[in-house]
């Protein structure tokens, strides 16, 4: 037992080490869109703050709010700086491994495994999830902490409800009954708080429920087995109707959201992830050093049996692979339970919901008993297991190699960048982040000459053609084309509305202050113009009210401020929410128009509230906000400031008169 | 002397080795020749100067010999070159200590191979003390025999030597876990002979694959020790079906797929346009060069034994010349020969064979060049087993021991005495080249290189010797088939005595590149005048070089290297980078994984500002960058790519 834990100990610091050379790395793509959050309505030194910002999470109907209160370990405030965040990932990921290495010797032992080789297997099975090179893009990914802890309570609820029936069989029955309603419930509970996929729980806890049953050993009952009965069915089988159900219900919601959000149906879809899927299992099972990386958005979308031709051999593969499972259950019950583990585990990632379509994170969670069945055959009593020893090792220690490359690429944010853009040439994500590394590294050049090969593969995507005005700029070199692209990517893309809105302001204050020759006032008009034209935005209020918000803008730098006052208050009446209000009275008292800023507040009081979110964490969130007065106190502090400056302009004009 | 004791066996050993030492030892003192220099001395990847990673990386993937790049064997040359520099005794040395860890290994092994026979066959068939004997006899032989000097002396045969390492202690191990098996007392001990055997046919053949594809040869040795002498036999089952999945999977199902991707390789022209043969030529000279081969092994004398041997002609039919049939038929007796004693003396059947697997990938379909004695390395052993077992046997008492013993004792002074000879032979350069253009006149390369280091020794003074050395040149140029090599020397001496005799010469150059297939030596040749005129050393007319290339480049399918110096010519001397960078884009396209044209094409592009195409080759050279060998190269792109330059003039 010593030495188990010894070796366990080995492997937890192997890992450290193998994953120190990454924790020099970046914010990376979705960092961004999340982390923020952070210091949105202030530093989070006081419960106000706190509880605003715990709420604030939008994805899920839950908000995630556990993974926003893990980010308070690392910083209180933003900006900050990315190491803590992955260290602190490192540290969960090691606290995973072992856990899972606890989890699996729990799981030899229900499967009456010789202590020997159910030790070697758990540390072989942990070790080698716990050093695959795969899980890099979820561990150095700081955002992908949400895929993180529903695992870590995903194992504790697999933990717990093993050591509760075994409690129940022992004939503890208040400690074996509580202790299943907290792992099933409680863990299922604290995992959805994290991310949605924790809904996912019971039906893996059904799986071993019903691969690797609890023995009746040593002592067990007619009462105990129709209580242990009872509990599965209310514990477990009665949450994995209920999401299947939900799933179910959603599917009318999902075909509709990809027609409006992707490039692809969900029929597509359904087709696509069984190849999605072999590729994941191939990573896994033939390890690289270098993936694809984030950006997976180059990967060819399956449109019927046939195309690509990988379509119909991989949905058979992964039929036949659960077909195996099953078929093993009885002889090899550790094979059928790595199996449709993994593939339960992707039920909700990888079917109909309109997610994505390829993340090397969705294999965080189910690829945790992949390597165990292996580490069980390596373990077993018979010949040569010194050899059979020596292979586990070397393979733990070709894994780390790997890892270890991995993570000092991690670690390098512009190699990084550039190796992922070399390796993914389709993906415009891709060569757009190596572009931006490029810029940042006053390489203007090779931005715009990467940009312009990626554009005629990409003539909608927004993110080339923008980044391509703002690399020729700084080469003081914009090319009419390349306005004529941008133009015809507003005015066709399906998403980017974000990026679009961020880019537009800067465009807009470059103009202003001429620092781009080419990009005038008129020319950011001619996009402004391509931009409204789009028919994929313009069903989007949300689009509309950004739209009309930067055409005010752009009026504002043009000198023009009382249409800015009209766009501003069409904007607001798509959707008169209190911080837009807010900024846009900002923006024009800023502007040195105070009453202006005023007028926009009055016409605010006019427009009926904003419809109140019914569901989830954002009621709550605004509940809060309400509770709080935060809008008033805010909105008074700003009249205040208004009246203050308009006062002290009025004065002025005085003085001037009078002298 | 009782050969059976531990302590005996061990002296002989050493001795044996003590001796080999001894007879390599002058050889030590020689120079590089021929490969060496496109591999190791003129392969700028593995001088390995610094430590580090990127580095040995690179240096793993320098070598320009094929397309498994051979990195294990080029990292030890990296480590020789780390530790010595282009110093070649250190090289040889380590070549010699290699060779002489194979004659342990090949001891061992014969020793595992009779042990399991005797197993198999039971005690009758084969004495305790014989196989003692027979083992120290063919490993001593092999050890000093002089055809296998190649691999030792000749510096990046140690591909080959090194090869036969991982082939050997695979052997080893197979035919340890083959004894296993066969003495097991339960299916547990037979399970674990059974994987023994088989983790050392996979690794030997995976590691040795490493320093040399003759590696894949391993499963066929063990195949055909099992045709003759175990059966596939285990203790309990007299055919065990695990041998025969086993062969299935490492040699039947490799071989198939491996067929399957050679032969339209070998049976599509263009590979074949890089030789002056055909694939019917071919077999039928290969014929004659392995009657050639086993009368070097058994028979070896000074005079025959060469670095080159391409005056060999070729036979272009049964009749033309005259041997060609007789060595057919020959071959053809000796195979069944070894076939009808399979049975009764299956040593000498396994010997024969093992000479005829060993030659499976150098004298059949694949376009190399014909004659290389190096290739008998692992064949020799073969040779050594069946001439031994047939002059000693197996039994314990043999008839005429003293003749017997006193003819192998013989034979193995002559050995030693021949390689001692030889490697005297190699302890100068010059000596050596000059050596064999005397016995080999015939041989356009033999000559070609005594003239080349006479040049070398006069530094183009005139002299007696440069006169000799012109003799040389003319010799080799005039040989039916040769390569461009002698003109090109001939034209450097020309431009160093500023004699206008060099035209014809010139005009001889362009004549045979325009209508013999291109050689790598034609390119090297068009490489060298290039850089001698790059370098100002010598004052020939440009156009006469671009001439050359031109007719090098009108022949059908020309080779990624020829349009690669083409590149540089254009550069360098033209002063045309549009040409440049079509010829390397030429030369990328042919080569696509080789990243030396991808940084220069993208260097060309980066600094006439053609940024765009450039970003698209330094991305494919971060496709190529394994553990960071191109980082610096890339980095240096970069740079350049983000300055720009002025544009292309058209």
């Amino acid at each position: 037992m010593i030495a188990h834990a010894a070796a366990l100990i080995m492997l937890l610091i192997v890992a450290w080490l193998v994953y120190h050379p990454g924790l020099s790395g970046d914010f990376l793509f979705d960092d961004f869109g999340n982390l923020p959050a952070i210091g949105a309505t202030g530093p989070i030194d006081h419960w106000a703050t706190f509880w605003r910002y715990i709420t604030s999470g939008t994805a899920d109907p839950t908000g995630r709010p556990l993974t926003l209160l893990s980010f308070l370990i690392d910083s209180r405030d933003w900006p900050a700086g990315p190491r803590t965040f992955k260290i602190t990932n490192v540290l969960l990921h090691l606290l995973n491994g072992a856990l899972l290495c606890g989890v699996l010797l729990k799981l030899g032992r229900a499967l009456r495994l010789s202590p020997l080789q159910a030790r070697i297997a758990s540390l072989f099975g942990a070790g080698a999830w716990l050093l695959h090179p795969l899980l890099v893009s979820t561990t150095l990914y700081i955002v992908q902490r949400e895929a993180m802890l529903p695992a870590t309570f995903t194992l504790l609820g697999i933990f717990g409800w093993i050591a509760s029936r075994d409690a129940l069989t022992r004939g503890d029955v208040a400690r074996g009954l509580s202790g299943m309603v907290l792992a099933a419930w409680g863990c299922t509970l604290l995992a959805m708080l994290s991310k949605a996929n924790g809904a996912l729980l019971p039906l893996l806890l059904l799986l071993i429920e019903w691969i690797v049953p609890a023995s009746d050993q040593p002592v067990s009952t007619a009462a105990t087995q129709r209580l242990r009965k009872r509990a599965i069915a209310v514990l477990l089988i009665l949450p994995s109707v209920l999401l299947a159900l939900w799933m179910l219900w959603a599917i009318p919601a999902d075909v509709r959201g990809a027609a409006q959000i992707r490039d692809w149906t969900v029929g597509q879809r359904l087709l696509t992830e069984p190849r999605v899927l072999v590729d994941y299992l191939r990573l896994l099972f033939v390890p690289h050093a270098h993936s694809s990386g984030l950006f997976n958005d180059a990967f060819p979308v399956s449109v019927d049996w046939l195309h690509p031709v990988t379509t119909l051999p991989s949905s058979v593969l992964v039929l036949a692979l659960i077909g195996v499972a099953f078929a093993l259950r009885g002889k090899y019950p550790a094979i059928a339970l790595a199996l449709l583990f993994y593939f339960a585990a992707q039920l909700l990632e990888s079917t109909w919901i309109p997610l994505e379509l390829y993340y090397e994170h969705r294999n965080y969670l189910p690829a945790m008993l992949l390597f165990w069945p292996i580490g069980i055959g390596l373990g077993a009593p018979g010949a040569l297991r010194w050899l059979r020893s020596l292979a586990a090792t070397g393979v733990l220690c070709f894994l780390a190699v790997l890892t270890f490359q991995r993570t000092s690429l991690w670690g390098d944010g512009y190699r990084q960048a550039h190796i992922w853009a070399a390796i993914n040439p389709d993906s415009a994500r891709a060569q757009t982040s190596a572009a931006q590394y490029d810029l940042a590294h006053n390489r203007p050049r090779l931005a715009a000459a990467r940009l312009r090969n990626a554009l005629p593969a990409h003539p909608h995507d927004l993110q080339i053609a923008v980044n391509l005005i703002g690399a020729e700029c700084r080469l003081n070199a914009l090319r009419p084309a390349t306005l004529t692209a941008a133009r015809r990517a507003l005015g066709t893309t399906k998403v980017g509305g974000a990026l679009g809105f961020d880019w537009f302001n800067s465009s807009i204050a470059m103009a202003k202050q001429r620092t781009c020759p080419g990009l005038d006032f008129s020319a950011v008009q001619s996009l402004l113009d391509a931009a409204h034209d789009n028919p994929n935005w313009r069903a989007l209020p949300g689009r509309q009210q950004d739209l009309a918000h930067l055409q005010g803008m752009l009026d504002l730098a043009d000198g023009d401020p009382g249409q800015t006052l009209q766009y501003f208050n069409r904007a607001l009446a798509f959707e008169p929410r209190p911080d837009t209000a807010l900024e846009q009275a900002a923006i024009l008292g800023a502007a040195g128009y105070p009453r202006l800023g005023l007028a926009h507040l009055d016409y605010w009081r006019t427009l009926p509230p904003p419809q109140e979110p019914a569901t989830g964490m954002p009621c709550i969130h605004s509940w809060i906000l309400r509770e709080q007065h935060y809008w008033q106190h805010e909105s008074e502090r700003l009249r205040a400031t208004l009246h203050a400056d308009a006062a002290a302009q009025s004065a002025r004009v005085t003085a001037l008169k009078d002298s | 002397m009782r050969l059976g004791s531990k302590t005996t066996t061990l002296l002989v050993l050493a001795l044996a080795l003590l001796v080999t030492a001894l007879v390599y030892l002058p050889g030590l003192a020689g120079g590089y020749v021929f490969d060496d220099f496109p591999n190791i001395v003129d392969n700028a990847g593995i001088h390995v100067t610094h430590s580090t990673l990127a580095a040995w990386a690179n240096a793993a993937w320098a070598s320009p010999a094929s397309e498994l790049q051979r990195p294990l064997a080029s990292l030890t040359f990296a480590v020789n070159w780390f530790f010595a520099g282009a110093d070649p005794g250190p090289m040889k040395a380590v070549n010699l200590a290699i060779h002489l860890l194979n004659g342990l290994l090949l001891y061992a092994m014969l020793r595992q191979l009779l042990r399991a026979w005797r197993i198999q066959r039971g005690d009758e068939a084969i004495d305790e003390a014989a196989a003692h004997r027979l083992a120290l006899l063919v490993a001593t032989g092999w050890l000093l025999l002089p055809i296998n000097l190649m691999a030792v002396l000749y510096v990046v045969q140690r591909m080959e030597s090194l090869c036969q390492v991982f082939v050997l202690a695979g052997l080893w191990a197979y035919l340890s876990g083959r004894c296993r098996m066969l003495l097991a007392k339960d299916a547990r001990g037979e399970r674990s002979g059974f994987i023994f055997a088989t983790l050392g046919l996979v690794l030997g053949t995976g590691i040795g694959l490493l320093s040399k594809e003759s590696a894949v040869l391993l499963p066929v040795y063990a195949f055909l020790v099992e045709c003759t002498l175990l059966d596939f036999a285990s203790a309990n089952t007299p055919r065990d079906r695990r041998i025969g999945w086993l062969y299935f999977f490492v040699l039947f199902l490799p071989a198939a797929l491996g067929l399957s991707w050679l032969l339209p390789h070998v049976l599509s022209a263009a590979s074949w346009d890089g030789r002056n043969f055909t694939l019917g030529e071919r077999l039928l000279t290969e014929a004659r060069v392995l009657v050639k081969y086993l009368r070097w092994t058994v028979l070896p004398d000074p005079s025959t034994l060469s670095l080159y041997h391409d005056e060999m002609p070729l036979s272009k039919g049964l009749f033309t010349p005259w041997t060609t049939l007789p060595a057919i038929l020959l071959l053809t007796a000796l195979l069944g020969v070894s076939v009808w004693l399979r049975k009764r003396r299956p040593l000498i059947a396994l010997g024969i064979l093992w000479f005829f697997a060993a030659q499976l990938l150098t004298a059949t379909v694949i376009p190399l060049e014909l004659v290389y004695e190096h290739r008998n390395y692992f064949a020799s052993i073969g040779v050594l087993l069946t001439v031994f077992s047939l002059l000693l046997g197996l039994r314990k008492s043999i008839a005429l021991p003293i003749v017997r013993g006193a003819l192998a004792g013989v034979l193995l002074l002559w050995c030693a005495g021949v390689t001692y000879l030889r490697a005297q032979d190699w302890s100068n350069p010059l000596r050596l080249a000059l050596a064999e253009a005397n016995r080999h006149p015939n041989s356009p390369r033999a000559n070609y290189e005594a003239g080349r280091l006479l040049i070398i020794a006069t530094d183009y003074a005139p002299s007696p010797a440069l006169e000799k050395a012109k003799l040389y040149l003319r010799r080799a140029g005039m040989t039916p088939g040769a390569s461009t090599l002698p003109e090109q020397a001939l034209i450097m001496i020309a431009t160093h005595e500023h004699s206008a005799d060099d035209i014809a010469v010139w005009n001889e150059m362009i004549t045979k590149l325009r209508d013999q297939p291109t050689t790598q030596e034609d390119i090297s040749a068009l490489i060298s005048l290039t850089q001698c005129r790059v370098k100002t050393d010598c004052h020939f007319d440009t156009s006469l070089l671009q001439r050359a290339f031109e007719a090098a480049l009108s022949r059908p399918n020309a080779i990624a290297r020829l349009h690669a110096a083409y590149a540089d010519f254009a550069s360098d001397l033209l002063h045309d980078d549009a040409l440049a960078i079509r010829a390397m884009r030429d030369a990328v396209r042919k080569a696509p994984s080789e990243p030396a044209y991808r940084v220069q094409l993208a260097h060309w592009l980066a600094i006439h500002g053609l940024t765009q195409e450039a970003v698209q080759e330094i991305d494919a050279l971060r496709r190529m960058d394994s553990l960071g060998r191109l980082d610096s190269q890339i980095a240096t792109l970069e740079l350049q790519a983000e300055r720009g330059g002025p544009p292309l003039a058209h």
